[in-house]
């Protein structure tokens, strides 16, 4: 699975590609930790690019929400597509995330502030 | 009769790639659309996912199996998954409270509860082998495909 990570104006974005299930949470798992323990506080995952999403990645944004929550960082989700939209949905997850439409949405979040 | 696809492999976690695999061939031959298609990837990653997590240790050990039958019957799919580990109904553990807040979310029993909501059906019986069937309804109407609305006709 590929990951790109970029900063900009210290917002750092993580954006998997491709699909999120049990053989390929742990690397989303390890990108968004790695970036988190290098001191991203403000932290956009931007989700366009992903196929769909099992619960072994559902797993992996409770840990990101519970733990940027106990880093008093912020961590805004964007670009959804239907298939992770709906599981995110259907797993009562929608109200544990600030999503917005696009990247571009989720970083002016940060600018709004 | 349609051929349909089975995919056998030894309990362990290149099972779980392995059978998802067949499952794209599968789809890719009937040519299932791609609303149907994720969510039988997605119900399909969770259950196998299961089996591989709660066979470890089991008294089959390294022997246990695990089978995947996918078929095609007119407009309804059928995926039947029988395994060799211990006896384990993933339908009875109890749904998670999808209304906590964040602090009391556990991740436990999320896949099971996804399952149930992406396919029309799952039931498990015990024979000498864990099986459990689930039924997903191909609709002939594609996403986006439907009647317009309102909506896309205003201003």
């Amino acid at each position: 699975m590929q990951i790109q990570q970029s900063n900009r104006d210290g917002i750092t974005i993580v954006a998997p590609a491709g699909r999120i299930d049990t053989t390929t949470s742990s690397s989303v798992e390890d990108a968004v930790r790695q970036a988190v323990d290098r001191g991203a506080r403000n932290l956009v995952v931007d989700l366009a690019g992903v196929e769909y999403i099992s619960s072994a990645g559902l797993r992996v944004f409770l840990v990101l929400a519970k733990r940027m929550r106990d880093l008093q960082g912020r961590l805004v989700l964007s670009g959804m597509t239907e298939p992770v939209r709906q599981v995110f949905q259907l797993a009562g997850f929608m109200p544990l995330f600030r999503v917005e439409a696009t990247q571009d949405a989720a970083m002016s979040t940060f600018t709004r502030a | 009769m349609p051929a349909g696809r089975h995919a056998h492999a030894v309990i362990g976690a290149p099972a779980v790639g392995r059978v998802a695999e067949t499952l794209d061939m599968f789809c890719a031959e009937e040519q299932l659309p791609s609303e149907v298609a994720w969510r039988l990837r997605v119900a399909l990653d969770e259950i196998v996912a299961n089996i591989v997590a709660y066979a470890a240790g089991g008294p089959e050990g390294d022997d246990a199996m695990l089978d995947v039958w996918f078929r095609r019957d007119g407009d309804e799919v059928e995926i039947t998954v029988a395994d060799d580990g211990p006896p384990f109904d993933p339908l009875s553990r109890p749904a998670p409270d999808v209304t906590l807040p964040l602090e009391a979310r556990q991740p436990g029993g999320l896949g099971i509860a996804l399952v149930k909501s992406l396919m029309d059906g799952v039931c498990y019986t015990r024979t000498t082998r864990n099986v459990l069937t689930m039924r997903k309804h191909i609709d002939a109407t594609p996403p986006g495909g439907g009647v317009p609305t309102d909506a896309d006709s205003a201003e």
